[in-house]
């Protein structure tokens, strides 16, 4: 498969192609130049042979000069030149037939000159011999001669004893002499002529070896001027073509760059669109799991609501185990749902920890308690060891019990005998915080390392096997993980095949200041308070409304029922209502628009019945939403019998969930303030502590002042901002009804809830305030009479 | 012999006279002379914006610092950012801590990046969150 080349990689290669290209024609070019500057260097050189065969040619020049200076003077000097001269110039010349032995056309011109150097020594010679056949001394010479060979004759002896000359002898000797002279000389001259013609001879040989040589050393400049106009020339060629294919180059690497850009920006765009692709899905799969949780709470709730009632009635046997199955599994599939909603909302980064204060040793308690009868007949102990000293800390109760709860439920799946021990140890405690190691040891079947590393992933259990044997989602461990997470705590986990496990949590809380919570345990319902009250059942699903009468009618509860908000408004308006059981997802009207209805109401009997919203929204906005309407309590669907009585009991005390808004004749004021608090911060300064009363007093009621103008001005912004400020004050006193109230006007400003759902709110809350200032004021009057 | 003592400038800064006062008296109780007897503690606190910029020295040592200022009678208000603006331009040496309550995670974050030292939620525990920033912040100087 051919693989498409990546950008860099293309970069890459045409980078490594131009930086080749540039090698390659930077050696071509430095050899050419180093070439042509060779071969400049060697023309520019000066041609010593030649002009040592220059100064060989001029000396024989010179002895030219001389043997034909001397033929024509008789000059001694010229002779005597022509001498040294000639010696000379054979040395020159054997000296550079040796030093240019690689020219064998220099022996040719050595030949020609002593070819030369011998004519003129004949020349020379010639010439001597003329000037010897002088008539004179011939003459003499003859008559010598003559003399010389008559002395040994008779008739010399005779007649020429006394050295007489005879004439006609004289005369003939002179003839003879004078005719061998002219013979002499005629011949000679024939020989000189010969000889010049000679000379000439050889020197237009010399001549035309001379021009023969320079026409050889032109022909050699002129090879080494056209190689070097040829390396020039190629050079340029080689150096143009290569700048063009650097340019080629360069301009596929911009068109590469460009396209990867464009590419880049269009990868970009995708990527965008993925991204907001990825988003809506999230929102669609968030919005998916609210709306499926809530649409499977509500017919759980019908099935585990009746399961409850059958179960109460009487059955046999049959039907009682029956039963606890049905009853065992809608649990196991609330579980389930649980599960998946808590993992959505890690994920989605919605999951906030409460921060309220509980204690902790209960909470171990209440695990144990409730899951004891997990165990069942199997022979398995369960322990709980605690050692700790300060039992109340601030943090998320829910979310504790839920991850212990994960584990223990694990430890007591996958152990079948033996023990299970849960351990709370309490480590390095100082004032404000400490840390709680939590330990569940179990002799169960254990893990190996490899299903150790998997085991806290989404999903995933010990083995695949496992989650066919043992059942559930897979989701809890990776859910217990995650809260650990969100708590900022520690998870180590140690375990041996078929050995067991431990699994060791540390999270630091801080200490609560509170010396004990208020157990909120369900008390038995007081049948008393409940007799002969009429509850109006707000419902848009038959089966609800069927479980809630049933529920309500076996204490004697009478009952009303409406179908959605605008039929509730109007049952509230034709009968006398005690309270409202309200469901919140209903046609027409919702539960939270009919509260706010219901409480918008002008007659007094009407608008403060107290209500009760019961529903599978339980997100903290949604609590937050029901609040805000002016409702007294909420119930999450599914719902126990007892949970719903126990609600309706509390509301009825007047002691709930939330800090109650209506005015029915049974709730008592709940704004109280604490004092404690601020007496505490005082540290028995009495002066102190009066003026902080009158602080609080002057302060509270500017505020209030300042909340009604801003409503009359429907100023939202600024009701936002005092309500925001008038929290810290209450939260001090441990106002906490109070303090939510503010935060609720806080919001629905923010959301821009129509006004006069927040004047509802503001009242309500102004009320309250004015009741803590009178406490205040009578504190104070209390101080400073005492 | 009497020890030469460092002064430590604290300045409370909270629109709210009650929640002011009590800021104030924690501190005050946090500050003991008697526990931190190197130190010799100087305390002020303001009620808005204004009076704190106008009175803000550059030896303050530690603003405690309501991030959401409010004040009815003024029109052109300053907030809590303004000070803060004020303070680590004039103020390189001064800690500041800000003091709201717990909604804006995300506003917190963006001040952690402008420099504020610490944060403290309105809540009940503010005492014990106060005491111990305080200490935290004694410790270093």
């Amino acid at each position: 498969m051919i693989r498409k080349l990546s950008f860099i990689n293309k970069i890459y290669i045409i980078i490594a192609i131009i930086a080749m290209i540039i090698l390659a024609v930077s050696m071509f070019t430095y050899s050419k130049f180093s070439n042509t500057l060779s071969i400049l260097t060697e023309t520019t050189k000066p041609d010593y042979e030649s002009i040592r065969i220059q100064t060989v040619l001029n000396r024989l020049n010179k002895i030219d000069n001389n043997a034909k200076s001397y033929v024509i003077t008789q000059s001694k000097d010229y002779l005597k030149n022509f001498k040294s001269n000639v010696k000379e110039l054979k040395l020159k010349s054997k000296k550079i037939i040796t030093d240019f032995s690689s020219n064998t056309n220099l022996l040719v011109l050595d030949t020609l000159i002593n070819n030369k150097i011998n004519v003129l020594n004949q020349l020379i010679l010639t010439q001597d011999l003329k000037e010897n056949t002088d008539g004179l001394s011939n003459i003499i010479r003859e008559i010598n001669s003559n003399n010389k060979s008559d002395k040994n004759k008779i008739w010399n002896k005779i007649f020429h004893s006394k050295n007489k000359v005879n004439k006609d002898e004289v005369e003939r000797i002179v003839n003879n002499v004078k005719n061998n002279e002219t013979l002499i000389k005629d011949t000679l001259i024939t020989h000189e002529i010969k000889l010049l013609s000679e000379d000439k001879n050889i020197s237009n040989k010399i001549t035309d070896f001379i021009s023969r040589f320079e026409i050889k050393e032109k022909e050699k400049l002129l090879n080494n001027a056209s190689a070097n106009s040829y390396a020039i020339e190629s050079s340029r060629v080689i150096l143009i073509s290569s700048s063009i294919l650097i340019l080629i180059m360069l301009i596929i690497l911009m068109i590469i760059i460009i396209r990867y850009v464009n590419s880049n920006k269009s990868y970009k765009l995708a990527l965008q669109k993925e991204k907001e692709y990825a988003e809506k899905l999230a929102r669609t799969k968030e919005q998916f799991l609210a709306t499926m949780s809530h649409e499977i709470r509500t017919p759980m709730n019908a099935v585990t609501g009746f399961i409850e009632q059958i179960a109460l009635g009487p059955l046999n046997e049959e039907q009682r185990s029956q039963i606890e199955i049905v009853q065992k599994s809608s649990e196991d599939l609330l579980y389930i749902i649980n599960d998946i909603l808590s993992l959505s909302k890690i994920e989605s980064g919605k999951l906030k920890l409460e921060k309220t204060s509980f204690n902790i040793t209960e909470t171990i308690h209440d695990l144990k308690n409730s899951t004891t009868s997990l165990l069942r007949n199997k022979p398995v102990t369960l322990n709980v060891n605690i050692d700790t000293k300060n039992d109340i800390v601030i943090g998320d109760p829910y979310r504790i019990k839920q991850i212990l709860l994960n584990l223990l439920g694990n430890a007591i799946k996958f152990t079948h005998k033996g023990s299970i021990t849960l351990s709370l140890k309490e480590l390095k405690p100082n004032i404000d915080k400490t840390n709680m190691l939590f330990k569940i040891t179990d002799t169960g079947i254990g893990m190996t390392p490899e299903q150790l590393d998997k085991v806290f992933n989404t999903y995933e259990q010990g083995e695949t096997k496992t989650e066919r044997a043992y059942g559930g989602t897979g989701l809890g461990l990776s859910i217990t993980k995650r809260l650990i997470d969100l708590h900022d705590g520690s998870l180590t986990v140690k375990s041996k095949k078929n050995e067991g496990t431990t699994i060791e949590i540390l999270i630091s809380y801080p200490i609560s200041k509170k010396a004990e919570i208020p157990t909120e345990k369900q008390q038995p319902v007081n049948k008393k308070l409940l007799q002969d009250k009429t509850i109006l059942i707000v419902d848009d699903e038959p089966f609800n409304r069927q479980l809630l009468e049933a529920i309500l009618n076996k204490k004697n509860i009478h009952t009303l029922t409406a179908t959605n908000g605008i039929e509730a408004i109007e049952q509230v308006n034709n009968y006398h209502i005690d309270l409202i059981l309200m469901d919140n997802y209903m046609p027409q009207m919702n539960g939270t628009e009919a509260s706010i209805k219901i409480r918008e109401l002008k007659d007094d009997t009407k608008n403060n019945i107290p209500i009760i919203v019961i529903s599978a929204a339980v997100e903290n906005n949604d609590v937050s939403n029901y609040m805000s309407a002016g409702v007294n309590g909420f119930i999450a669907k599914p719902f126990k019998e007892l949970d719903v009585l126990y609600k309706i009991e509390q509301v009825f005390e007047g002691k709930n969930s939330f800090e109650p808004k209506g005015k029915h004749k049974n709730e008592k004021p709940s704004n109280k303030i604490d004092f404690d608090n601020l007496k505490k911060l005082c540290n028995n300064d009495q002066d102190f502590y009066t003026d902080m009363l009158n602080t609080f007093i002057e302060s509270t009621s500017e505020s209030s002042l300042a909340l009604k103008k801003k409503l009359a001005r429907k100023d939202t912004e600024s009701i936002a901002k005092i309500a925001h400020k008038m929290k810290a004050t209450f939260g001090h006193l441990e106002a906490f009804g109070i303090m939510n109230n503010l935060s609720a006007i806080e919001k629905n400003c923010k959301i821009d809830k129509p006004i006069h759902i927040i004047k509802v709110l503001v009242d309500d809350t102004l009320d309250q305030v004015n009741e803590t200032v009178n406490l205040a004021k009578q504190e104070l009057n209390t101080v400073q009479d005492g | 012999m009497k020890k030469n003592k460092k002064d430590v400038n604290i300045v409370i800064v909270e629109d709210d006279k009650y929640f002011n006062k009590v800021l104030t008296k924690y501190v005050e109780t946090i500050c003991d002379e008697k526990v931190y007897s190197d130190f010799n503690f100087n305390i002020k606190s303001y009620h808005t914006a204004e009076n704190t910029i106008q009175e803000l020295e550059d030896d303050t040592d530690i603003m405690l610092l309501d991030y959401y200022l409010e004040h009815e009678n003024e029109v052109d208000l300053l907030t809590g950012a303004d000070v803060l603006d004020e303070v680590t331009k004039h103020c390189d040496e001064c800690k500041v801590v800000m003091i709201s309550a717990q909604e804006e995670k995300g506003l917190t974050e963006e001040l952690k990046n402008k420099g504020i030292s610490a944060y403290i939620d309105k809540n009940i525990n503010s005492k014990n969150r106060v005491g111990a920033v305080l200490q935290d912040l004694l410790k270093d100087m």
